[in-house]
């Protein structure tokens, strides 16, 4: 039984190959087209997941797409008709598209896939119930999902129990926790639905002094967990941006315009927003604890990113466990529709163990062979060694210790946002000079962004104020005050980290890295930051890496056996 | 055949392009004037009677959720 699960046309665009209810495969459409947060119709994706599989369009028993593209008209039309006589110029550029478009979604699916089968549809919130659900290691679970908007539902809670879950009560639009958080990224001079991740990282940096301003002004925060907007300071509803007048007034001025300089004033912002999202999740996490009776609980939804919430929610929620799908956004709904289909349409059993959960660490996108690297190498002129595992590890832990910036290029490419010892670019963390040397001149990137770094499991505790495994990266602890000093390159200035721990079983050679280079110094940690630069896309192929290694300042890059040094290189794009 | 064909092209293009240019700017009205027809004597008609009459779709707090048969996946709605 082969199902095909598919997002697109919002943000984040995926495919996600499911075989007899095992993901087999799974892909973000941006990592191959190279235009981040790519929305368009993942064809890439689709293709490089039919490879991994060994399949053609043929042979699928089903295709889902992750949302109901009617309902979502009608939260439109209905939002025209409440705002009326606002919102005509929003309203005559995004009617005509979903009329010419939009509304043909089974027929545009069919078309660009050649596929002559019935196309299903799951809901929104629904997908990332069930990708938060159905992967993860419970039997039984509350499921909590927050983001933006989908079709009417911006937060949703439900049960989940082994083949079926239910979302029993909704927050609808235009209240929303995830455009609350994106008014905020607009507000401070970020990309929509693209720098969330950056507010999070400027937030240790200020004081939350906005905070009262903002829960007396903007959300009302009900004693029943759920919260209320006030829309006179938004514009999303039926405007071209997200913020109105009266947000830029209860702010004293206009949003800053992104080339401007960032100012204590923005970073207070940062810091406010993040409080009270953090506030407002926590009482959610609550809700639902008291209302379903499960101590185990499953995020989903774009909001389930914020590392430093949910790393709260674990520690004062009061869940015994909590699971957050790894790609928790939209790209991670192609995950949830398909095996909402698996399980839900199909009644096909799941099966779980109750320890590990069934993502494979994240890595389900396409690898690329010993000749396929040889090739674009050769086909560069670049200089290199094929090394054994044992010789490459080691060598690689010289190059760290003395403090070269490391390209490292393995296996599976990772599902999601975060890179996990794949596609990652990798320094020592005991480095003072190290997060500035790699935003600067490796990332091309804004200096205040903090570094995550990866730490062999089992000595985790030694390090950080947690021993709940993280292997996604998306929960962040305090570094342990006897460890502040040792590791500054991935210690914020707060002094969180936002931790990715590692074990044999998800990644051998990635675990064997870290473990060498803890022999060699005694530091059982990398910095482990994304394998691109700013405004691109994560690295998918060799070519990508290659090219990005030479565009930077890095050291030296490991695709597979193959190491380089930057020494000798001439440049030549492959 | 060819090079009368080739001399009609060369002579028809500027013309084909122009009358293109034509239908782009004739298509952009016509949106706009549907557009406009649609929002003002419908949508705002209807919006101002569905407000005024109290029957406007709009939850605030904690909504429930109708259970959803799996048979909805068939659904686009």
């Amino acid at each position: 039984m082969l199902i095909l699960g598919l997002s697109a046309f919002y943000h984040d665009s995926a495919a996600c190959l499911v075989r007899d209810g095992r993901i087999v495969a799974a892909a973000q459409e941006e990592r191959f087209s190279r235009v981040k947060h790519d929305s368009s119709f993942p064809r890439h994706a689709v293709g490089a997941c039919l490879e991994i599989a060994g399949c053609s369009i043929d042979d699928l028993d089903h295709v889902v797409f992750y949302e109901k593209p009617f309902l979502k008209f009608e939260r439109l039309l209905e939002t025209y008709l409440r705002r009326a006589p606002r919102g005509f110029g929003s309203y005559r550029k995004v009617v005509p598209l979903w009329i010419k478009d939009k509304l043909w979604m089974k027929q545009s699916i069919q078309q660009q896939l050649n596929y002559k089968g019935d196309v299903l549809f799951s809901e929104h919130h629904e997908s990332h119930a069930a990708a938060a659900f159905f992967p993860s290691p419970f039997r039984s679970a509350a499921i909590l999902t927050v983001d933006g908007v989908g079709e009417w539902t911006t937060t949703a809670y439900g049960r989940g129990r082994d083949n079926d879950l239910t979302l029993n009560w909704e927050v609808q639009f235009p209240h929303s926790l995830g455009l609350l958080y994106t008014a905020f990224t607009y507000y401070l001079g970020f990309k929509v639905n693209s720098d969330e991740y950056k507010v999070m990282g400027l937030a240790p940096y200020g004081q939350p002094v906005y905070q009262k301003q903002i829960e007396e002004r903007l959300i009302k925060l009900n004693e029943d967990g759920s919260f209320t907007l006030n829309l006179d300071c938004f514009d999303y509803e039926t405007g071209f941006t997200m913020t109105s007048e009266s947000f830029d007034r209860l702010f004293g001025g206009p949003p800053r315009k992104p080339a401007e300089p960032l100012n204590q004033k923005h970073k207070d912002l940062a810091a406010s927003i993040q409080k009270v999202i953090e506030q407002v999740m926590l009482r959610l996490s609550r809700r639902v604890l008291t209302e379903t009776g499960e101590d185990r609980l499953c995020l989903g939804g774009g909001v389930a990113l914020n590392c430093v919430a949910n790393g709260r929610i674990l520690r004062e929620a009061g869940f015994r466990d909590i699971w957050i799908q790894p790609a928790a956004g939209d790209a991670g709904g192609a995950v949830g529709a398909a095996l909402a289909v698996y399980h839900r349409l199909l009644g096909q059993p799941r099966e779980t163990d109750g320890l590990s959960d069934a993502m494979q660490g994240g890595y389900l996108g396409p690898r690329f062979g010993k000749e396929d690297v040889r090739r674009v190498l050769d086909g560069a002129g670049a200089q290199y060694e094929e090394l054994p595992e044992d010789e490459l590890i080691r060598r690689t832990c010289r190059e760290l210790e003395s403090g070269a910036v490391v390209g490292w290029f393995q296996g599976r490419m990772e599902f999601g946002p975060r890179a996990l010892g794949n596609r990652s670019i990798l320094a020592d963390p005991r480095r003072p000079d190290m997060q500035r040397k790699l935003n600067l001149r490796i990332k091309f990137r804004e200096s205040f962004r903090p570094f995550a770094p990866s730490v062999l499991e089992e000595r985790q505790p030694e390090f950080f104020e947690s021993d709940h495994p993280s292997a996604y990266m998306l929960l962040v602890a305090p570094v342990s005050a006897s460890q502040r000093g040792c590791i500054p390159a991935v210690t914020h200035v707060d002094g969180s980290a936002r931790i990715q721990t590692v074990n044999e079983q998800q990644n051998g050679r990635y675990y064997r890295l870290i473990r060498t280079f803890a022999n060699m110094t005694g530091c059982p940690l990398l910095v482990n930051t994304s394998f691109n630069v700013r405004n691109e896309p994560i690295v998918c192929a060799p070519r990508d890496a290659y090219n990005c290694f030479m565009r930077t300042n890095m050291d030296v890059l490991v695709i597979e056996d193959f190491f380089l040094t930057k020494k000798g290189q001439t440049w030549e794009r492959p | 055949m060819g090079t009368a064909l080739k001399k009609l092209t060369a002579v028809g293009r500027p013309f084909w392009l122009t009358w293109m240019r034509f239908a782009r700017l004739l298509a952009r009205v016509n949106t706009f004037l549907l557009m406009a027809f649609s929002f003002y004597v419908l949508v705002l008609p209807i919006g101002v009677i569905r407000r005024v009459s109290g029957r406007m779709l709009q939850h605030e707090g904690w909504v429930r959720r109708e259970p959803l048969s799996p048979e909805h996946y068939r659904k686009q709605y």
